[in-house]
């Protein structure tokens, strides 16, 4: 808890998407950002970057963002790490989906890059302590 | 089709009601004539009897004073000749003359004529009595008796005149009966059989008639098969089991295989000699057993609330052998025995497999393009955000205002692609409502502080008259968004520096909320779609509104998906009020209203 946010890995299909995440990360969060672009990259530098929070795009090919998290929570790293989805899909039912399936926020597309920096700290800051 | 059924159905109740009156007239009529000519016959026999009795009494009249006159001869005879011989001659005529006078007025029934007869007799009898003494004198004298011989032939002539007349009277009676008698007899017999003829001619007609109404009601028959087999859907009358009383050609096509045999009615099941039309009309099918036991679970509720006489719509799924599963349509309704209890129901059930296909098609093309533009969304509008916001350092005033414009417009291309989600959703049953128990007055602040930049931009400022907490159950978000719709539409619409006022009403019933403009008003033409899809008033300020036109009908469905009410009216003093009520949750207690 005492910890402060600063590495976030970020994966998204969008190339566009997500340079504008990472300059909103980095500049206005001064977060040190990872960005993958698929699943099995996220799960290959699981290790190399060592991520305090996973920003997940929902709707990926091949492995998209709920199958991803639960690849995530088979990787030692990965077990605690707290995930964040991005999605186009906000209707409240599916937001209590992602929720039930251990996502500790859902932020609606398209973002506010101003206020995405904040939100995602004050996630943090609101994550339930883990048992260790 | 009523109007052909209409006259045979009359002819029917009252031609055997003119058939029973004609024939019981006849009927009568001719026991009339029987009892006539029986009571005439009787008649005639008495005028004959009469006739043969004055006719009797005529000649007992001439033999007795045949009698007498005799007497009186021999009696002259032995006044000449004083012979014992002649006195013997005139007293065996005298005891002549009393025997035939003892049979004078025998058997003659009393009256008038029996009345005349005794006189008479009484009169000869005296005759013969002064002829016996005047024959015992000495000498004997025949008695010049003129007085008592004008009164005996008086009698005699008044005698003759009444037997003449009644002879006379009663051969006229007789004449008249038989006169009568033909004529009634004649006449009553004629119009007997008129009747009886007119009897036939009607019932030769009903008769026509009848068989004109089953050729009709066969030919209807005929036709109604015609178009229920037509109809490419399920058309079919249960009893309350359940077990088919009727159904059209489609039920052997859809569970009949390649035969067209339905499952219940195996050939050995089949009565021997009947038609196939005949056996479709008592095939024992069960409805539970066509669809199995799946769809029954979902039909029994409304079955049993058909046949409580209420008709009933519901939709289910069956997968025929072998085949893709539809999607049905049923409708019931209730079919009445003739003293109105529910008897068994009518089925109709549709295919909406292409239907509902379709329906899900276009929910999938329409949330797959909402996503798919989000997408591209969020790249710009992240751009254009990051730029505004300064990250890569300051810009020139007019860049600065045209990635302002720019970033205003990327929002309302996002509220539309939201709002078209949303109706969307909406039109398809498919918006999924949060409810929990919440305060409305407390929602309302919320939103009240969530649109204060929006009010400030549009020089309008917002107040909350709020008196007291207004529990409801809701969604939340979906309130909100349906509160922020009415208070930024009010904002659009008000005059620079105007007022919005925003009020909430717990009510013991219905809480109130209100959000009241000084705007321009709402145009008549534009009032009755005003909650419908895509609805915005033509006018100079559409592009100041920067709406999508969904906004009402999306608040519409959520108010009234929570069980409210929504509307507007003419605000005195110029502008609109909006308005929208909901079920207060007093009753759970204000307490736990968040």
């Amino acid at each position: 808890m005492s910890e402060a946010l600063r590495r976030v890995m970020l994966v998204d299909d969008d190339e566009d998407i997500r340079r504008v995440a990472q300059l909103a990360l980095e500049m206005v969060g001064g977060f040190e950002v990872r960005l993958c672009a698929c699943g099995a990259e996220a799960l290959a530098a699981l290790a190399p970057f060592r991520p305090q929070l996973a920003v997940l795009d929902f709707m990926m090919p091949e492995m998209d963002g709920p199958a991803l998290l639960g690849r995530l929570r088979g990787e030692p790293l990965g077990t605690d790490l707290p995930v964040v989805f991005l999605t186009a899909r906000a209707q409240a039912d599916e937001v209590e989906r992602l929720r039930a399936l251990g996502a500790l926020g859902v932020i609606a597309k398209p973002f506010d890059p101003m206020a995405i920096a904040a939100e995602l700290k004050a996630l943090w800051e609101a994550r339930p302590a883990r048992g260790a | 089709m009523p109007g052909s059924e209409e006259p045979p159905l009359r002819r029917r109740v009252s031609f055997p009601v003119a058939i029973q009156l004609i024939l019981g007239l006849g009927l009568a009529l001719l026991a009339g004539v029987a009892w006539l000519a029986h009571r005439n016959i009787g008649t005639l026999a008495q005028s004959t009897a009469a006739e043969s009795e004055a006719v009797s009494g005529l000649a007992r009249l001439e033999a007795a004073l045949a009698a007498v006159r005799a007497s009186q001869a021999a009696l002259r005879r032995y006044a000449i000749s004083e012979r014992a011989e002649d006195r013997a001659a005139f007293a065996e005529a005298a005891r002549r003359a009393a025997a035939v006078l003892d049979t004078l007025a025998a058997g003659v029934p009393p009256g008038e004529g029996r009345l005349r007869l005794s006189q008479l007799e009484r009169t000869l009898r005296e005759r013969l009595a002064r002829m016996d003494r005047a024959a015992a004198a000495r000498p004997p004298a025949a008695p010049p008796d003129a007085a008592l011989e004008g009164e005996s032939g008086r009698q005699e002539l008044n005698l003759r005149a009444y037997l003449a007349a009644s002879l006379q009277q009663s051969r006229a009676q007789a004449r008249s009966t038989a006169g009568n008698s033909t004529f009634l007899i004649f006449w009553g017999t004629a119009l007997a059989a008129a009747l009886l003829a007119w009897a036939m001619v009607v019932i030769r007609r009903y008769h026509a008639g009848q068989e004109a109404a089953e050729r009709a009601t066969r030919a209807s028959e005929v036709r109604l098969r015609q178009i229920t087999d037509s109809v490419p859907a399920l058309i079919g009358e249960a009893d309350r089991e359940g077990r088919l009383v009727f159904h059209n050609r489609a039920f052997e096509q859809w569970f009949g295989g390649s035969g067209g045999a339905l499952p219940g009615m195996s050939p050995k099941g089949r009565p021997e000699g009947e038609s196939s039309g005949a056996q479709r009309q008592r095939s024992p099918i069960n409805l539970r057993e066509l669809f199995g036991a799946d769809a029954w679970r979902i039909a029994s509720p409304h079955v049993q609330s058909v046949l409580e006489g209420r008709a009933a719509g519901f939709k289910f799924s069956w997968t025929p052998e072998g085949e893709r599963a539809k999607d049905l349509s049923a409708q019931l309704a209730p079919r009445r025995d003739e003293w109105g209890a529910p008897a068994g129901y009518y089925v109709l059930v549709t295919d909406v497999s292409s239907l509902t296909e379709a329906q899900r098609l276009k929910a999938e093309f329409v949330s797959t393009v909402s996503h798919e533009l989000r997408t591209p969304l969020t790249s710009i509008r992240g751009s254009l955000g990051l730029l505004a916001g300064g990250v890569t350092g300051p810009l020139p005033d007019a860049a600065r205002e045209l990635v302002s414009i720019a970033m205003n417009n990327c929002e309302r291309l996002v509220r539309l692609v939201n709002d078209i989600l949303d109706s969307e959703r909406m039109s398809s049953g498919k918006l999924v409502l949060k409810v929990e128990a919440l305060d409305l007055a407390a929602l309302a602040a919320r939103a009240l502080r969530e649109n204060e930049g929006f009010a400030r931009s549009h020089g309008v400022s917002v107040t909350l008259d709020a008196p007291g907490p207004a529990p409801v159950r809701a969604d939340p978000d979906r309130l909100l968004q349906v509160v922020t719709n009415l208070v930024s539409n009010a904002c659009k619409f008000s005059p620079q520096g105007g007022v919005v006022e925003v009020g909430v009403e717990g009510g013991e019933e219905r809480v109130k909320l209100t959000v009241g403009d000084r705007g321009p008003g709402i145009p008549v033409a534009f009032r009755q779609r005003i909650f419908g899809r895509f609805a915005q008033a033509e006018s100079a300020d559409t592009r100041r509104s920067g709406g999508t036109g969904l906004g009402l009908s999306i608040c519409r469905g959520i108010i009234e998906r929570l069980g409210g009410r929504i509307g507007f009216e003419e605000r005195p003093g110029g502008g609109t009020t909006f308005w929208f009520e909901l079920p207060s949750d007093r009753a759970r207690g204000a307490g736990d209203a968040g």
